[in-house]
């Protein structure tokens, strides 16, 4: 088990809008389906690791790209 | 074979647009943002890809307020029908096409919305003096195409939007004929609402168009539906694009609208106004000519696009359109264009026009042989 930091959004467009963001940021990510345990959701999230957190946070709040929520989750 | 229709449909396409979709289809082809697999993904980063090319070609700040439509005419109705509600007023131009008459004729008998036409001038110019003074206390929206797909003229948009902007209504252009040729700054122009098309001179396939919804704009939406998002809800989404957009998009077209932006960013706008303006010239110069034509919209080439519609004294336009076609393959457009409105303006209904509308695709010698062509058939039907 890792520790993972999971970004999760209400639309696809700012799942993908985050990774374009994220990617030229330098930050490594993957883009994957939301795990059941968030939500019910049928979209898709963004999981990097949970040291690159902070940074990543910073980076969506300043292009304001709204994110419905960033969690901890132990990926196995 | 040459092809004079492109304010109807741009053809040929270039070829970067043949193999995006040919590539979309191929290799990626599933549903965007619905089922979370590597492929689907796939297919949400060529729309999200191509909601960027849109919302970067018309200067908008976030291109999730570019929503996806199957054309104008969409986009037009999803415009007219969030915003117009019971008892709204609405200004037009008396140079509109169907795609913005026939909704707000509807909107007339069935909401009691209130209709102001602005008439303009035969060759299609925009009095904004009358304009300005047809504003009323419950003037909503000011509806206005970018540029008239019978007369060429280019409708002076920032003019029309400071004039609305200042007056309270929201500003709504149909881009249809002018995406692509003419650069569009939705800030800039004051633009509230922008209608696109992609298979105009956006060089795209038919099927995909679309509405840019300017920062503070509030709609109804069109339809519900499947979103892909908030599934665990039956009550559709209220953030954008979603908000706008039900059931799977068309996305095989809009991988090749993503391409003929692409194409036209690479090319340039101002190369692709220049060539049209060019040719443009020379088929006006050309036409000029020949004893009994009238040619119409505006003689400066500033003010109009690559739209030249013409009649020939004693000739009807169907019969020389056929003619063009049968003899010379020589594709037009003939008739009144979808836009009764402006051809009662132009003093050319119900006959209507024969309509050459060029594309950056066309050249020079397309240009001289249909002007040929044109003098050989008015001689032709002069004989006979």
């Amino acid at each position: 088990m890792t520790t993972h930091c999971l970004i999760l959004f209400h639309s696809t467009h700012h799942a993908l809008k985050s990774e374009k963001i994220l990617k030229g940021a330098g930050l490594e990510m993957d883009v994957i389906p939301v795990p059941r345990e968030f939500s019910a959701n049928c979209g898709i999230s963004i999981c990097l690791a949970w040291g690159d957190r902070r940074k990543a946070e910073a980076v969506l709040q300043d292009e304001s790209v709204p994110v419905d929520g960033i969690h901890c989750w132990e990926r196995g | 074979m040459i092809y004079l229709d492109n304010a109807a449909t741009s053809w040929p396409k270039p070829e970067p647009v043949h193999e995006a979709i040919d590539f979309f289809l191929r290799r990626i082809g599933a549903n965007p943002g619905r089922s979370g697999h590597s492929l689907s993904i796939e297919a949400g980063r060529v729309v999200f890809e191509t909601r960027e090319a849109v919302a970067a070609l018309f200067g908008m700040r976030s291109s999730e307020r570019v929503v996806f439509t199957q054309n104008a005419t969409h986009a037009i109705n999803l415009a007219l029908k969030g915003i117009l509600k019971k008892g709204d007023h609405v200004i037009v131009s008396s140079m509109e096409h169907n795609s913005v008459m026939r909704p707000l004729r509807f909107l007339e008998e069935t909401a009691g919305v209130a209709i102001t036409v602005i008439d303009c001038s035969p060759d299609g110019t925009f009095p904004l003096r009358t304009f300005d003074e047809s504003f009323r206390a419950d003037t909503r929206l000011v509806a206005v195409m970018h540029a008239s797909n019978v007369t060429g003229a280019v409708m002076p948009i920032d003019d029309i939007g400071k004039i609305s902007r200042a007056k309270g209504a929201l500003f709504l252009v149909d881009a249809a004929q002018t995406a692509g040729v003419i650069p569009i700054g939705m800030a800039d122009d004051g633009i509230d609402l922008l209608a696109f098309t992609g298979h105009k001179s956006l060089l795209g396939p038919p099927g995909v168009g679309g509405l840019c919804i300017g920062d503070g704009v509030e709609m109804t939406p069109l339809m519900q539906g499947g979103t892909g998002s908030d599934s665990e809800f039956d009550v559709h989404p209220a953030f954008l694009p979603d908000r706008y957009e039900s059931g799977t998009l068309n996305t095989v077209g809009i991988a090749g609208l993503g391409a003929g932006i692409g194409y036209i960013r690479k090319k340039g706008l101002a190369r692709i106004r220049e060539q049209e303006r060019l040719l443009t010239k020379r088929l006006i110069e050309g036409l000029s000519s020949i004893d009994g034509i009238e040619i119409h919209g505006p003689r400066d080439g500033d003010r109009r696009i690559g739209v030249v519609a013409f009649g020939i004294e004693g000739i009807k336009p169907c019969d020389v359109g056929y003619h063009l076609d049968r003899q010379y393959g020589i594709m037009t457009r003939v008739g009144l264009h979808c836009a009764p409105s402006a051809h009662k303006t132009m003093g050319t209904f119900p006959e209507g026009t024969v309509r050459f509308s060029v594309s950056c695709l066309n050249d020079e010698d397309d240009a001289a042989r249909a002007v040929q062509a044109v003098k050989e058939t008015t001689s032709h039907f002069r004989k006979g």
